[in-house]
């Protein structure tokens, strides 16, 4: 197999960058190199002009509330080009604030109502109480690639209450986790190869499934080749979730 | 402060008396007693804070980094003049902390208080400070308090309630020096900056990045870059000390770094130079007990309130009265062991300060060991994914014989680690109950003369200084004070 090569684009590295989002990026080159994928970082700034479709990977991260403000009118006027990237299948991972930017709309403590770019079918409502802990979830579309691939491991901390409508998947069940929005169960949205969720910093880390499915995905589209990446952990990996586990175990029993 | 406060009444006095009771008591039993008295006084007497401040020359350092290790300079200096200071030294911050360091050591010349940057918004007011000094702003163990603008915000709503104070801001943090531009038209408030001398101080800071940085390293200087506090617009820097802190403008509106009213710089050999912009407080320069570059902004810091509290005193004298200071609970803490080798505790909590400490760390020349722990207990914050904004990628390699990751989540630390590029082969990862004998077990490996740094956060410093010092059969004078 020839070198495989992908390009990376981490939108708004400088306004949305909380809770060690950086630990998304190095899972990406990371896992890119156990592959053999050489994998290059782009970013996208604020007024920027950049053909999203030019690359092969997305990550967006959350923010602060006044950085999340700045930019809001920056990602609306690129709306069009969103749309097509989840059209045409490309991957993106949208963590916290970029999962609610992906939704139909916001709605503040206040009342207002502040439309998103609506490629998700999702709502999102202010809530008062900080969802806040480590979970757990299952996205059973993972379980194929081998054994408790399909356990996503992760910490919530967010106050927003998401909803999904009748035309949204989640992107897995919660096992111990608020998910959403603390009720129903669901953790996050997917949609083509869109990946949206709540739990944020160390996400891929300790979820290599998830990097690898989203690798490959971008993979497929760029040189319209099935490719099966093999779903080998190295043993940082290995305990880093098997720590996991006892992790929410311990939590279970704390509760 | 409002009159009612001027004397103690009843209620006040009985409050003063259980709890210097309970102090006592605590102190009999050897139990830890530097926030219990306060708790209960508190609750006899709501208003117990600002009855005891009130009266009192109290000088308050808040920020995320340096607070403790900068109080224990101020204390030193302003004690080499003659002055009777009372001061949380223990690290009890939180407003129970506060109340207990009142009515345990009662009246003196000057009281030091460190507060946490969350807890001051609600004590300002009470304490009346003299002063305040804010040292700067990092993210924080933020699933306590949410988010930096929440805890930029707490800071100047405690500000605002001050009515006559001197304020000591670090003009290099941006988000700092903002708080000198919103309080700007309060008359009440004498605004003072200190800052790095960065002509001065250019050779050192070059000689921290000595080769192209690797790509996980330019994509942390992406993420890691500082917003303008007035329009969002990414901050340019015509220099940078550590994290966010440099000689930096707005490329879109006129924000900058404020002229700082006291300059310092501080050599690879801890000699330190201080001066005061208006040349009347003069210069100095001295060697600074501690070593780094975050130490000579706590030194210049302190100093600098000091001066402003004592402006007919030359700098040069105050300076020299830090002279004796010793590293703080667990802040490059040096414990010796045999053959000429040591233990060197440096607590990290937070990314920033844990950058500082890598630096430390990679250019000492008697680095042997490395022991990394991360614990995830309340104190602690139990959210760690910050240790994935630790810029480890920024230092190129670290060459230590042996290493030890530990701690509640060594598992996630080791994974960190992993990613950064260190060899996992050389190191011994193990559970925190293990984590003093594994120490133990390296530094009997190292040649003579090396030094086993040690890098936890809070509860893992808490627990792995107790083991050790009862496998080294240590004296009690070694436990913290409080």
């Amino acid at each position: 197999m020839s070198k495989k090569e992908l390009k990376l684009l981490h939108l708004y590295p400088d306004l949305l960058n909380l809770y060690g989002d950086f630990g998304n990026i190095l899972a990406f080159l990371k896992r890119g190199k156990v592959h053999g994928i050489e994998i290059s970082y782009h970013s996208l700034h604020l007024g920027e002009q950049k053909d999203l479709s030019s690359y092969d990977l997305f990550f967006m991260g959350g923010g602060q509330d006044r950085e999340q403000e700045a930019l809001f009118r920056d990602v609306l006027s690129r709306r069009s080009q969103f749309e097509r990237l989840l059209q045409g299948g490309w991957p993106f991972l949208a963590i916290c604030g970029a999962y609610q930017l992906l939704g139909k709309r916001f709605i503040t403590a206040e009342g207002q109502c502040i439309e998103g770019l609506g490629l998700l079918d999702v709502d999102t409502r202010a809530g008062e109480k900080r969802l806040i802990g480590d979970s757990l979830y299952c996205a059973d579309f993972l379980a194929e690639r081998g054994p408790d691939a399909e356990l996503l491991y992760g910490f919530e901390n967010h106050s927003g209450r998401s909803y999904l409508g009748a035309n949204a998947t989640a992107l897995a069940k919660c096992l111990y986790a608020y998910g959403n929005n603390g009720e129903d169960d669901y953790e996050g949205c997917r949609a083509g190869n869109f990946i949206a969720t709540y739990s944020h910093g160390p996400f891929l880390p300790k979820n290599p499934a998830m990097t690898d499915y989203l690798l490959e995905c971008a993979l497929l589209r760029r040189y319209e080749k099935e490719v099966q990446l093999p779903y080998e952990l190295s043993a940082a990996e290995l305990a880093a979730r098997k720590s996991a586990a006892a992790l929410i175990e311990r939590r279970k029993k704390e509760r | 402060m409002s009159q009612k406060h001027s004397r103690r009444g009843l209620r006040a006095r009985f409050a003063i008396a259980v709890g210097r009771m309970a102090s006592v008591l605590l102190k009999r039993l050897k139990k830890q007693a530097s926030s219990y008295p306060g708790h209960l006084a508190k609750n006899l007497d709501p208003e117990i804070l600002a009855k005891l401040a009130y009266g009192q020359r109290i000088l308050v350092v808040t920020g995320t980094n340096g607070k403790t290790t900068t109080c224990m300079y101020l204390r030193e200096i302003l004690h080499a003049r003659g002055y009777q200071v009372h001061s949380n030294a223990s690290g009890a911050n939180l407003e129970t902390g506060l109340i207990t360091c009142l009515l345990t050591k009662g009246t003196a010349d000057y009281i030091v208080l460190e507060v946490d940057e969350a807890c001051f918004a609600r004590t300002a007011a009470a304490l009346a400070p003299a002063a305040v000094l804010v040292t700067n702003l990092f993210r924080d163990q933020l699933d306590r308090y949410g988010e930096l603008d929440a805890v930029y915000r707490l800071i100047r709503s405690g500000l605002e309630e001050l009515d006559k104070t001197i304020l000591l801001l670090n003009a290099d943090d941006p988000s700092v020096s903002h708080l000198g531009l919103e309080l700007v038209s309060n008359p009440n408030c004498e605004l003072r900056y200190y800052g790095l001398d960065f002509k001065q101080q250019a050779d050192e800071l070059e000689n921290r990045d000595d080769s192209k940085p690797a790509q996980a390293a330019q994509v942390l200087a992406l993420i890691d870059r500082a917003l303008c506090p007035v329009c969002s617009t990414g901050l340019e820097y015509l220099a940078k000390s550590s994290a966010q802190l440099g000689l930096y403008h707005c490329p879109s509106c006129s924000y900058k770094r404020p002229d700082p009213d006291f300059l310092f710089f501080q050599s690879e050999d801890r000699r330190f130079f201080m001066r005061a912009s208006d040349e009347q407080g003069g210069s100095a320069s001295f060697e600074n007990p501690l070593a780094g570059l975050y130490n000579a902004y706590n030194l210049a810091s302190a100093a600098a309130l000091a001066s402003l509290c004592l402006p007919e005193t030359p700098l040069s004298l105050l300076i020299q009265g830090a002279k004796g200071s010793q590293a703080s609970f667990g802040r490059q803490e040096r414990i010796p062991y045999r053959d000429g080798k040591s233990i060197c505790f440096i607590l990290v909590k937070n990314p920033a300060g844990y950058a500082e400490s890598l630096h430390l760390v990679s250019k000492a020349e008697d680095l042997g060991g490395l022991a990394f722990l991360l614990n995830d207990n309340y104190p602690d914050g139990r959210d760690v994914s910050w240790i994935y904004d630790v810029p480890f990628e920024e230092i190129q390699a670290i060459e230590a014989q042996g290493y030890v990751i530990s701690g509640t989540r060594h598992a996630d630390l080791a994974l960190r680690l992993d990613y950064w590029g260190l060899d996992l082969e050389k190191a011994e990862i193990c559970e925190e109950s293990a984590a003093a004998d594994a120490c133990l077990r390296l530094l009997d490996t190292l040649p003579a003369n090396r030094c086993l740094y040690i890098l936890p956060n809070y509860t893992a410093l808490l627990h792995l200084r107790a083991g050790l010092r009862q496998r080294l059969g240590l004296s009690e004078a070694w436990v913290e004070e409080g």
